[in-house]
């Protein structure tokens, strides 16, 4: 009987036109999705696949796409397992087969069970379409791996078919039981929020494992498992139905089983048993006395009288919309998510901001940016069909309304339902504000940022949602429209197609700064703004022409209707809208394409690859470096331009006559080179603006140690607007202008193209690698290739009220002719690398010895000033006492606005964004928050050393002895100021950066003393490796190594330090134990695999406790693509006991021979805890099982 | 004032012709549309209030086109759909005044003047505050009269709009309708024949698309007399009946069946004549036996 019900309900899918269309259309996106990451379309940058080494049809990757989709198909779960029994109840049909002799099991598990397999079928349809996607012949090689059956089939083991029977059981039991389908979309809707909860909180890698149970998807617990896979591991293994995935399935197949059976209990058979609602039971009706004639009323249909027709019905639709418990859970949902998103870390290895409003906002908007999504899908088609759904249709259709008040009244609907949106948004905000004791509620930016900037795009959205629903007539199908209207939005934005002129309804996007406010983006977001609101105008009054009134819903017959409804009228306004969207696109036209050049991703990178092609043969031409350079720069806030005019001194360095200077000038837009004038005269060879190179042949040839004068003279004019990315170093209030805008002489290798996928795509070979370390002839300066140590000296003017700050010393301020000036001096030749900075800045001035200290921030910004001060000083003590005294009588910070993401440091003038340091909170009493301020302040303050004395060599390794060198010191000065307990939440993060990052990797990854432009291993991995020298061998060895590095190298031209000389001062300080950890450290990928296997103890007589420890050890060396090797061990390594407290009874190394020991260990107090490596120093994939519970023999 | 349908024909994509050449002109006053279940009487309907394209003819009501100036006639027009739905989570009077307000009833005094007295007279006054999902059956189509009275129309359509009252409320629902039914055009449609006779002082029998037969009642049901001739049967005879006369209607009758005969004489000398009514006609018009009166008077001969 269950058979024959099964077959019923199949036969009943197959006649379906959906189930058709949902195979359809996930076979297309899986099929599209595979092609396009597969570097089908080299214009296309797309996919999983596409960034890195991981193939496309690799397990990782298939096991991400198909379940990655088969997520996004809970709706359609949702629909075919609701209707699996609810379909009786829709058509009235189920007297007919609750009265059949047939048993309650039969019926319900045959439904289910025909669900389960529909909903297979339906979803193979990605596995087929990935399939068929990865043997295109069209696909590049590169990016195809062998075949491997079982990587299909694996995803549909471990998350589909599961997912699939999970979630039917719960919307089945939902509809059986509910005998309605509201509560399984809503429910569907709220599966997605929870997912979302999920994702939040488990983005964070160190959080417990257990969470990963939470998760229905079992997306969390695939995760976890894959967090830390190299390329290799993901293009070789499949991700194994075990641990914490198979737990992970167990529990909520137990879930799904339980909901049947309570299902089954539940269900029952007998008429009315959904409830319906109380009846009013008439009793006595007054009977009918006489009828007396209706009192008499006057109808008025005139314009005035339609619009309050419109604001009662709107008023209507919004609040039949509001008053709904499901809206309300929606919302609620919103509501906890944008708190939760707000009040968390947005970056969970970083301290939380402040909540300033920008910032604030932004995470409100994040946590609720779905949830617009959501509420427009799903009311769009709740408003087009209320009507209908109420049976109230043909009486409102046939009331003497005008079609546009009834259209315009859902649209008003619709619109008011984000207000109230962007309401509740202001209102989370606000409350995470007023909960964090943050009193500055900036008003007028949280109405800006809402009610203006978001709240365009909504809007949109919402004409969107009823023109296809309109269009489709289905509503159903109408849903999947809008869904799909937006995944082609995502998929087309993800393929690079970013032409705002072409992107309906979006709009340039850009960060809002406290400095500058909404700054450059206000212009073009105001003009693209009214281009798509124009155009939403125009689709809103057709989809009013098309608008279903009455009972015909041909397509034909409404599309005649609507030829009758266009009016002159109407058609006139149509063509007036058209039209001026039509001048506004026009207008937009100009400033993008002619006064701004508008270029894709894969334009932009034409322009390096043609660079590269073209001029790659003058890299060996012999060149002169710059020894002074002096510039006076006059910048126009308010008109975000300046003027540029300066000069270079430029030495033969070389042994022969030099008689042509090749200039590189990167192409700016707007950017006109006025002069370019050597002294003594020249003849062009070369001058291409297109590519911004130049090669002039001297009039009479620079003789070696000879030097002549390079003149420039730029302007930059900012006129107009450009598509996206405007120019931000020229700002109304915080401009950053750094010596990139500054000719650079000869070719420079740093501009080509440097991911091998995006090489490949313009025809171009393997990345170029930075020289070797052994390349002796080419440790020549690694920041600038064509200087050496620079003189300085510049005068640079700005608006009466702003200040401009070079690095140097201030000679001279004055104003004239309403500006201010600045004249500028360094006293000593400095690394050629120098930004200009210039806004509206409070100052913070103190002193450390004979060094002036000054913090120029924006006024609003005072949180850590003296924090900061603090750092300063600490930074200096700890660098001028172990290494080398401060080479300035000077040292400021200067803010710059939230568009930069980093800090950097220029000689004595420190640049930090106001997103970092500023405006970060410091909570030194929180265990495990991280003072990010006293960090950042102390490492580029170590750049003053490490950069700005010693100076590393452009070869493999050059970030070692500079970004290593300043993350060590600020490990140093972290560990003086908190203590070293604090410092181990710091160094559990930096190691999980460090595993996460190495799994992204383009290329290849490097031993940290062959690094090249890899920020994880310099960094994280530097920080790391230093820290656990540091600890094995002492601090005071280290620094001692370091000064005698630092003495071998300060001022010193070519050639400069190497990771080598690095290295061989370490050594000396080594002792003969640990030269092999240096090997490991520094000179290979090596990973530590260490496990606390078992512990016991037993009490001894003397009171003393005896700990028996099992520990489990194991060495690996990893290649560049992540393969690992098991590597011989002989390793020193901490062997640890600890109380309940968390305080270590017993700390020492052990020298660890084989895989597996055992030690017998005498500590004072109760064991708690025992294991090996406990506190994480060396690089471990695993580093939770270092440790584990002591238990009694 | 007079609406003067002329040709009037719908075909659904189906196939079905709802309306075939529909003619009709319907003065002031009640008048009925009668026809069996899919006569087409409902899609007339629509198409006049506005719901529904026809394909071709042409409804004028004075000098309004009915099918072009929809917006002039929907001004003028109350309509009670045959099924229709409310919402639930409002209550009556709200609902009542929404629609007042939908209706161009912009004063609100007048709005709430012409909503409470409606509410009295379908005896909805106790229940206003009350959400209509909580309406029986009964109170719903009482709900739905009120709204199509709203604002003063001078083409009222309503479609079976007896279907599910009780009779004491059908004769309330009577009353209201033909207080105001003497200066406006009320079309009503129905099966039930009784509607037309209390009510109508027009009407027309409509049949798979078709009109079959117009004018007053009187006057139609008087074309019968001396036609119309009954007996009682035992129920065993009526398929031979069936055969040999023209049987309009049967209904059973203390254990036998009175069988209604249409017939331009006598048929047999176990016949007697009657007085024919509005149900006579009715039967004997869809059944096809008037059209066909001359050829059935030579078979029974």
């Amino acid at each position: 009987m269950i058979g024959t019900i099964l077959l019923f309900e199949l036969k009943n899918r197959l006649a379906s036109f959906s189930t058709y269309l949902y195979f359809a259309l996930f076979f297309a996106i899986a099929f599209l999705f595979t092609v396009v990451s597969g570097g089908a379309f080299p214009a296309l940058n797309f996919g999983a696949a596409a960034d890195g080494k991981v193939m496309v049809n690799s397990p990782f990757a298939l096991h991400g796409i198909i379940s990655g989709l088969s997520f996004f198909a809970i709706m359609i779960v949702a629909a075919v397992a609701g209707q699996a029994t609810y379909q009786d109840v829709d058509n009235r049909s189920e007297d007919f087969f609750y009265t059949a002799p047939i048993s309650k099991l039969d019926y319900l598990a045959g439904r289910f069970l025909g669900a389960v397999v529909t909903l297979l079928a339906i979803l193979s349809s990605i596995g087929i379409g990935a399939w068929i996607g990865a043997h295109m012949p069209f696909l590049d090689p590169t990016k195809v791996g062998p075949d491997m059956f079982a990587a299909y089939v694996q995803p549909y083991l471990n998350i589909v078919l599961p997912n699939i029977v999970i979630f039917s059981a719960i919307f089945f039991a939902l509809a059986t039981l509910g005998k309605k389908m509201l509560p399984v979309y809503a429910g569907g809707i709220l599966l997605l929020i929870g997912y979302l909860f999920v994702i939040q909180i488990l983005a964070d890698p160190t959080r417990n494992s257990l969470f990963t149970l939470v998760d229905p998807f079992g997306r969390a617990a695939t995760g976890r498992l894959t967090q830390y896979w190299t390329p290799f591991e993901r293009n070789h293994q499949l991700i194994p139905l075990s641990g914490i995935l198979l737990e992970n399935r167990l529990v909520w197949l137990g879930v799904a089983v339980a909901m049947f059976v309570f299902t089954y209990f539940r269900f029952s058979r007998a008429y009315g048993s959904a409830s319906r609602g109380k009846r009013i039971v008439v009793t006595q009706e007054a009977s009918g006395t006489s009828t007396q004639s209706l009192p008499v009323v006057h109808t008025v249909f005139s314009t005035a009288a339609s619009w309050s027709q419109l604001f009662s019905l709107t008023w209507l639709q919004f609040m039949e919309t509001v008053k709904n418990v499901f809206f309300f859970v929606i919302l609620l949902g919103g509501f906890l998510l944008a708190l939760f998103i707000a009040t968390s870390n947005i970056d969970p290895l970083s301290s939380p901001p402040y909540p300033l409003t920008s910032v604030i906002l932004q995470a409100v908007i994040g946590g609720f940016g779905l949830f617009v999504l959501i509420i427009v899908i799903f009311y769009s088609g709740e408003l087009v069909w209320r009507e209908r759904d109420a049976k109230v249709n043909q009486i409102v259709d046939a009331m003497p309304v005008q079609r546009w008040v009834l259209f315009s009244s859902k649209l008003g609907a619709l619109m008011l339902v984000q207000v109230l949106i962007a309401v509740i948004m202001m209102l989370s905000a606000l409350s995470v504000q007023i909960a964090s004791g943050y009193h500055r509620f900036e008003f007028g930016l949280y109405f800006k940022e809402l009610f203006v900037v978001q709240m365009i795009p909504w809007w949109i959205l919402c004409v969107v949602g009823l023109l296809l629903h309109t269009l489709v007539n289905q509503k159903f199908i109408g849903h999947f429209a809008v869904i799909l209207y937006y995944i082609v939005q995502i998929a087309t934005a993800f393929a690079g197609w970013s032409n705002y002129l072409y992107r309906f309804g979006e709009f340039p996007n850009g960060a809002y700064s406290d400095m500058n406010g909404f700054g450059p983006f206000v212009v073009p977001r105001f003009w693209f703004g009214l281009y798509w609101v124009l155009a939403a105008i125009v689709l809103a009054v057709v989809t009013g022409l098309l608008w279903v009134r009455g009972v015909d819903s041909g397509f034909k017959q409404r599309l005649s209707l609507a030829r009758e409804r266009l009016t002159p009228a109407t058609l006139g306004s149509l063509a007036l809208l058209a039209a001026l969207f039509l001048a506004t696109g026009a207008y937009i036209f100009y400033n993008t394409e002619i006064l701004h050049h508008y270029r894709t991703e894969y334009q932009q990178a034409e322009i390096p690859a043609q660079y590269e092609r073209k001029y790659r043969s003058y890299q060996d031409l012999p060149q002169p470096k710059i020894t002074d350079i002096s510039a006076a720069i006059d910048l126009y806030p308010e008109k975000r331009s300046a003027h540029i005019q300066g000069s270079y001194w430029l030495q033969n360095k070389t042994e022969k006559p030099i008689d042509r200077v090749a200039l590189t000038m990167a192409p700016r837009s707007q950017f006109t080179i006025k002069e370019l004038a050597f002294e003594g005269g020249q003849t062009p060879v070369v001058e291409d603006k297109d590519l911004g190179f130049y090669v002039y042949r001297l009039t009479s040839a620079l003789p070696p140690g000879q030097k002549v004068q390079l003149k420039f003279t730029f302007q930059f004019d900012n006129r107009g607007f450009s598509n996206s990315d405007p120019n931000v170093n020229f700002a109304q209030n915080g401009s950053y202008v750094d010596n990139n805008y500054l000719p650079a002489i000869g070719y420079l290798p740093g501009e080509e193209l440097g991911d091998e996928t995006i090489r490949r795509r313009h025809g171009l070979g393997k990345p170029r690698h930075m020289a070797t370390l052994e390349d002796v002839a080419a440790r020549q300066d690694y920041f600038r290739s064509d200087s050496d140590w620079v003189n300085l000296e510049a005068t640079v003017s700005t608006s009466a009220d702003q200040t401009a700050i070079l690095p140097g010393y201030l000679q001279k301020e004055w104003t004239q002719d309403g500006r201010h000036y600045f004249h500028y001096k360094m006293d000593a030749p400095i690394v050629d690398l120098f930004a200009l900075s210039s806004a509206r800045y409070a100052v913070l001035r103190d002193r450390w010895n004979d060094v002036n200290l000054e913090i120029y921030y924006h006024p609003d910004h005072q949180f850590n000033v003296d924090h900061m001060r603090q750092s300063m000083k600490e930074t200096l003590d700890y660098c001028s006492a172990h290494f080398s005294p401060y080479q300035f009588h000077q040292l400021r910070i200067i803010e710059i606005p939230r568009y930069y993401p980093f800090a950097i440091s220029f000689a004595n003038t420190i640049n930090f964004s106001e997103g970092i340091g500023f405006t970060t909170k410091v909570e030194p009493k929180k265990v495990d928050s991280i003072d990010v301020p006293l960090y950042i302040t102390a490492h580029e303050i170590g750049h003053q050393w490490w950069a700005h004395q010693e100076a590393p060599a452009d070869v493999e390794g050059a970030a070692a002895v500079s970004e290593t060198l300043a993350q060590y010191t600020a490990l140093m000065v972290m560990q003086h100021h908190y203590g070293a307990e604090k410092m181990k939440k710091f160094l559990h993060q930096e190691l999980t950066r460090y595993l996460v990052q190495r799994t992204l990797e383009h290329n290849e990854e490097r031993p940290l003393y062959r690094v090249e432009r890899q920020p994880y291993v310099y960094y994280e991995k530097g920080g790391l490796v230093m820290y656990a020298l540091q600890d094995y061998i002492g601090e005071d060895k280290v620094d001692q190594a370091l000064a005698d590095f630092m003495k071998q190298f300060r001022f010193k031209g070519a050639p400069y330090a190497t990771s080598q000389d690095l290295i061989e001062q370490l050594r000396k300080v080594t002792p003969p134990e640990y030269q092999s950890l240096i090997d490991d450290l520094f000179e290979h990928i090596t990973f530590y695999e260490s496990r606390a296997v078992s512990s016991t103890y037993s009490k001894q007589p003397d009171g003393r406790y005896r700990v028996h420890l099992a520990t489990s050890f194991k060495k690996y060396q990893s290649d560049g693509s992540g393969e690992q090797k098991d590597a011989p061990i002989g390793d020193w390594i901490d062997i640890g006991v600890l109380d309940d407290q968390g305080q270590f009874l017993y700390l020492k190394k052990h020298k660890i021979e084989r895989e597996n020991s055992e030690f017998d260990l005498v500590v004072d107090k109760l064991p708690a805890k025992a294991g090996i490596d406990p506190l994480n120093k060396l690089i471990d994939r695993k580093p939770d099982d270092n440790l584990v519970k002591v238990t009694q023999q | 004032m007079e609406l003067r349908i002329e040709k009037l024909s719908k075909c659904y994509p189906n196939g079905t012709r709802a309306l075939n050449d529909v003619s009709l002109s319907i003065p002031l006053g009640m008048f009925g549309l009668l026809g069996p279940n899919g006569a087409g009487k409902s899609t007339l309907m629509r198409t006049l209030a506005t719901l529904q394209e026809a394909d071709s003819g042409t409804a004028r009501l004075g000098d309004m086109d009915v099918l072009r100036q929809k917006d002039e006639i929907r001004k003028i027009l109350g309509y009670l759909p045959q099924e229709f739905g409310l919402y639930p989570r409002v209550t009556a009077e709200n609902l009542l005044s929404h629609f007042a307000t939908l209706k161009g009833i912009g004063n609100p005094k007048e709005r709430q003047n012409i909503v409470h007295s409606l509410l009295r007279q379908t005896n909805l006054w106790e229940h206003r505050n009350k959400a209509l999902g909580t309406y029986s059956g009964g109170m719903k189509q009482r709900f739905g009269i009120a709204q199509a009275l709203l604002g003063n129309p001078k083409l009222i359509i309503v479609d079976e709009p007896t279907a599910g009252l009780d009779p004491e409320e059908r004769a309330r629902f009577h009353n209201l309708l033909s207080a105001i039914g003497e200066q406006v055009i009320v079309i009503l449609s129905t099966h039930i024949v009784s509607d037309v006779s209390d009510l109508c002082s027009n009407m027309a029998i409509i049949h798979e698309g078709r009109v079959m037969t117009a004018g007053t009642p009187a006057a139609l049901v008087a074309e019968l007399d001396g036609r119309i001739w009954k007996r009682a049967i035992p129920s065993s005879e009526i398929d031979a009946h069936r055969e040999r006369f023209q049987v309009i209607s049967m209904r059973r009758f203390s254990g036998q069946t009175m069988i209604h005969v249409y017939s331009n004489q006598q048929p047999d000398s176990s016949f007697e004549l009657v007085s024919p009514d509005l149900e006579d006609l009715y039967f004997a018009t869809i059944k096809g036996f008037l059209s066909t009166a001359a050829a059935t008077a030579a078979k029974v001969n």
